[in-house]
């Protein structure tokens, strides 16, 4: 009774996404987004109607669907990026170089997993698979949350609400995943209705921070100066402050 | 489970420590805050690089007082100064830390918009801010426990024992060199 509830709101509140989007013309703002809300939605459907339908099909078209739902899931994370660094192209140079270190550290945990899972695929691997690709997007998007909060880079409120209810999903899924991972079948039933409930968590942020169209306040002005000039100032005023600290040391 | 006894202990006893050092230079802190604000008559004075700071700031750090007070004044007024004394030093070191943020805050707003920004660069400078609020965390937390016009006390008690255990090594090792001699 709890799962069919569950993924009624889940479809309802997809479905009040999808068609605020269509009535707002939203699609055009954030057509990434929206891509996968689509696609999310058809998911759920499909889901629900394997479950009901054919039962033993369910298990491959759950993981199939879900992996297809993470590459779909890294796209979200990539349209924040090129809409908050829209207009700083060196906040978009620091974040590319900060995301390509948070992507060495944590994908070769994901390929370890894949490597173990050559010799065959048991249930937990395959946990412990997705909540590696998963960790990848939740290092991905607090590397981007850093940068804009870093260089205080103006959020719509539309931006806001996207980020936060996907980082909101994919902590709790990372977490959910590693009990799942670390004792098994024991916790599986908790830990799908807490995966459930953080999805219409998501789903419930999305709903409220879309529901109209928010555009960014302020975009910032070209840099005055030359980079190596902003520097050597920064440097200097810095070596400064650091020497009249040092001046009280013994 | 003797282990995570100890190490809630070590944990707990850090969190009180840091609880305590936050608490008691609050002051400081609102205090540096509302002068880079403007808020009081501080400013003015306390900018570094003049000569008023510098001939304050030599004095705060100072044992010369102290050891003045000591032939002089009652436990009283000791206390009174000592406390006082901790205040100023505190509010300074929160004020370059302020100082230190504000440049760095100045610095990433005219960087975001710069099209040759490097990362390479931006992560040096952000490396030096962190070792500069280190630094001043550090003087901040022996303040509060030593006062000011003990740093300099503090630093020959710490060169004395570093020699005493340099002399120490080498007594040993020459001792250990004249066994090794004695038994080939």
């Amino acid at each position: 009774m709890f799962d069919y509830s569950v993924w009624a709101v889940a479809i309802l509140l997809e479905l009040a996404l999808v068609a605020r989007s269509v009535r707002g013309d939203y699609f055009k703002r954030y057509p990434i987004f929206y891509s996968y809300i689509s696609f999310v939605f058809l998911q759920s459907i499909l889901r629900l109607a394997i479950y009901r339908l054919e039962p033993d099909w369910y298990r491959s078209v759950y993981w199939f669907t879900e992996f297809v739902g993470i590459i779909a899931g890294c796209s979200v994370v990539f349209e924040f990026c090129c809409l908050c660094f829209k207009g700083y192209p060196g906040v978009v140079k620091m974040a590319r170089a900060a995301l390509l270190v948070a992507f060495l550290f944590t994908f070769s945990k994901v390929l370890f997993t894949a490597a173990e899972g050559a010799e065959g695929w048991t249930p937990a691997l395959t946990v412990l698979l997705v909540r590696d690709v998963r960790f990848v997007q939740v290092a991905a998007t607090l590397i981007l949350v850093a940068v804009v909060l870093l260089y205080g880079i103006p959020m719509s409120r539309n931006l806001k609400g996207i980020i936060l209810g996907y980082g909101l999903y994919l902590s709790l899924v990372v977490l959910n995943l590693t009990y799942l991972g670390v004792f098994g079948e024991r916790v599986q039933f908790v830990v799908t209705k807490i995966q459930a409930c953080s999805y219409l968590l998501a789903l419930l942020a999305w709903n409220v921070a879309l529901w109209s169209y928010r555009p960014i306040e302020s975009r910032a002005l070209v840099a005055q100066k030359s980079y190596s000039a902003i520097c050597a100032e920064t440097s200097e005023q810095l070596a400064r402050t650091k020497n009249s600290v040092e001046s009280v040391l013994p | 489970m003797t282990e995570y006894a100890l190490i809630a202990a070590a944990t707990m006893s850090v969190l009180l420590f840091v609880v305590l050092f936050r608490r008691a230079t609050q002051d400081a802190r609102e205090e540096a805050q509302a002068g880079c604000r403007g808020l009081n008559d501080a400013g003015d004075w306390w900018e570094h690089g003049s000569y008023v700071s510098r001939a304050v700031l030599q004095q705060i750090f100072s044992q010369d007082d102290e050891n003045f007070l000591n032939g002089e004044a009652d436990p009283g007024t000791k206390f009174f100064f000592r406390r006082e004394r901790k205040k100023l030093a505190l509010r300074w070191i929160e004020r370059r830390k302020l100082e230190a943020a504000a440049v760095m805050r100045t610095h990433r707003q005219a960087a975001r918009g710069a099209e040759d920004l490097q990362p390479s660069e931006e992560m040096r400078l952000l490396l030096r801010h962190a070792k500069l609020k280190i630094m001043c965390e550090a003087l901040a937390v022996t303040v509060w426990l030593a006062g000011p016009q003990s740093l300099h006390g503090l630093a020959q008690r710490a060169d004395e024992i570093f020699h005493g255990a340099q002399r120490l090594r080498q007594a040993v090792r020459s001792r250990g060199d004249a066994s090794a001699q004695q038994a080939q």
